[in-house]
């Protein structure tokens, strides 16, 4: 430590002071080597091989693997499923996070209680809002059919009908047109539980951005004769709209790292019908063949989708998110 | 008054799946095994669920996993706040020849997210199980990579976000504070525990609340190291005893156990999470 040392001052000055900052990152140099880097590297390496279900035979295969995989109408089906699911979590939870910080920023007296219950479910993990929501909708104690049942909704086979999903898939409009004839109710029970879980973060990010409206826009808004609905179609959302977008990207990135929900509620069934991304991998390299290989194509594909999406959320927190 | 009317109707549609829960961890079982679905007011209100020796949450695994989970929760929290306050203070204070392309390399680790690599971390796990575990002085059952606390801890030891946070935090304490304490014979160690945590606490209290947070909650990782249902997390344990149909009042006790400390936590702490979410670049 002691920059005096006589020993050090024979070194050059850029040396010394690297030895000085070393022992500050070492402990994080070598963490992030041995468990981010070098697990990169051997994804890659580990895509050029196949091997047999114990690992003792590997196969050199080359890019082989990466096509075959890549191309496959597994891996497609499975980016559908994950690209729905973005789409069923994102947009419900960004809309009903918009709407109950927007009423919760009124200034009202004990609005800080409606704030806290609001952002609460930030606090759930995956599998906590995944057994809540289980709660509502397992099939035999689930109360939410009995509650439909009451209205005389039909019940629903929640966790257990893939809807359009399931079979000979539709392209194109048609799988636009099945999505609302025949829903996906496997993965629309697993984004409910998601939404859920996803509300609290949102109503947080959108009040955030609220918060840095200047009041002098809506009282020129009202001056000018505007009511509430104008005034939300001509302040707030054009104002809140990069709060908005970085919120949606947040949304994204969490919808690809999704696993703990469809593990509880749907094991990625029935006949893959709620199979995202991150669970194809964990059940092509975890459970029997055990296909390590192609696991890790597909485990880079994730990286890729997850390095734009980073990268966009970086620049989105690094530009003017809000304006202020 | 519409406004609390809608406020109030609002909080109700949102906290209604935790409510249900909070409902169903007080049924007795024959409450889940009748015809009709299950009440949605406490018929009994078995407090046992909770606390009863031989049936409660405290006597099944879910005591086990709760502790478990704080162990593994408490030691990622500890170990991120001392790798991201070491290297922050490099990156703020020290001028080192490479300093700005490692710090890109430190950002860089927050796009490959772990979701990314479990494979090769599980493979380096079973490497790491097979080679140091054999050893006498590591083989009492705690001190295992696979089914043990140094595998569900490892891969979260270090945080690029929160070595962000931090440096962006100590780049603000005034120059001078640091040259005073360098006129007073301070050595760089001395000056970042008697002069920079100090001053950085609340930055240090948003890194903490978000690693508790995240630690406590995972999901995948401990799933894939932990078979011994002595080792659970609680997020394993619970979902695993959701599915046991036979036990599932309990099960939703122990989800209850599992969600409310992390919900103090949040309540309590929410103006520092606001404040980590957008990187320190909004002031809570």
């Amino acid at each position: 430590m002691s920059a005096a040392a006589p020993a050090r001052r024979l070194l050059p000055r850029p040396v010394r002071e690297f030895l000085v900052a070393l022992p500050f990152l070492l402990p994080s140099m070598v963490l992030f080597g041995a468990f981010v880097f070098y697990p990169l590297g051997k994804s890659v390496y580990l895509g050029f091989f196949i091997s047999n279900p114990f690992r003792t035979r590997q196969i050199y295969v080359g890019f082989e693997q990466y096509r075959d995989v890549l191309a496959s109408s597994d891996f497609v089906s499975t980016l559908v499923v994950t690209g729905t699911f973005t789409l069923y979590t994102v947009v419900p939870a960004l809309a009903i996070g918009t709407f109950l910080a927007i009423i919760a920023n009124q200034k009202l007296p004990g609005i800080v209680i409606f704030r806290t219950i609001f952002s609460s479910t930030l606090a759930a993990s995956v599998a906590i809002s995944a057994v809540l929501w289980l709660v509502l909708l397992h099939p035999s104690i689930g109360v939410l059919n009995d509650m439909l049942g009451a209205v005389g909704i039909p019940a629903v086979n929640w966790l257990d009908d893939g809807g359009w999903a399931v079979g000979e898939r539709a392209t194109g409009w048609d799988l636009f047109a099945a999505w609302f004839i025949d829903p996906n109710w496997a993965l629309i029970s697993v984004s409910l539980a998601t939404v859920w879980m996803n509300i609290g973060l949102f109503t947080i990010i959108v009040l955030a951005g609220l918060q840095t409206i200047p009041d002098e826009l809506y009282e020129s808004a009202r001056i000018d004769g505007a009511g509430r609905w104008s005034e939300f179609w001509h302040v707030t959302l054009p104002m809140l709209s990069p709060t908005l977008f970085f919120a949606s990207v947040v949304g994204m990135i969490f919808a690809f790292q999704s696993f703990g929900q469809i593990q509880i509620l749907t094991q990625g069934g029935p006949a893959d019908a709620s199979n995202v991304l991150l669970y194809s991998i964990y059940q092509t390299g975890f459970e029997p063949p055990f296909r390590v290989g192609a696991a890790s194509v597909q485990a880079l594909a994730l990286f890729v989708i997850m390095l734009g999406l980073t990268l966009a959320q970086f620049r989105l927190v690094g530009g003017k998110v809000f304006y202020r | 008054m519409p406004s609390y009317a809608l406020l109030v109707v609002c909080s109700a549609i949102l906290m209604f799946p935790l409510y249900v829960t909070v409902v169903f961890s007080l049924h007795p079982l024959t409450e889940f095994l009748k015809e009709d679905a299950p009440s949605l007011w406490p018929s009994f209100w078995q407090w046992d669920n909770y606390f009863a020796s031989g049936e409660g949450v405290s006597d099944t695994p879910v005591g086990r996993y709760l502790f478990n989970s704080f162990v593994v929760s408490a030691v990622i929290t500890l170990a991120q706040l001392i790798t991201a306050t070491l290297s922050a203070y490099a990156f703020a204070f020290l001028k080192f020849p490479g300093r700005n392309v490692l710090f890109i390399v430190f950002l860089a680790t927050m796009m490959v997210p772990l979701e990314v690599s479990i494979i090769p971390n599980f493979q380096t796990m079973q490497w790491l199980d097979a080679h140091f575990t054999e050893q006498a002085w590591l083989s009492w059952t705690q001190i295992r990579w696979i089914d043990g606390y140094p595998g569900l801890v490892a891969p979260f030891l270090a945080t690029g976000f929160g070595t962000f946070l931090l440096r962006q935090y100590f780049m603000t304490i005034p120059r001078e504070l640091l040259d005073a304490a360098e006129m007073d014979g301070y050595g760089h160690l001395r000056t970042l525990l008697y002069v920079v945590v100090p001053l950085g606490r609340g930055a240090l209290a948003t890194l903490a609340i978000f690693a508790f947070l995240q630690a406590w909650n995972q999901y995948l990782w401990p799933l894939l190291v932990t078979n011994d249902p002595n080792m659970r997390t609680v997020q394993i344990g619970i979902a695993a005893e959701a599915a046991n149909i036979s036990r599932i009042n309990v099960a939703f006790a122990g989800t209850i156990m599992a969600f409310l400390p992390m919900l103090l936590l949040v309540v309590a702490f929410q103006r520092y999470l606001v404040r980590g979410l957008f990187g320190g670049s909004v002031k809570g």
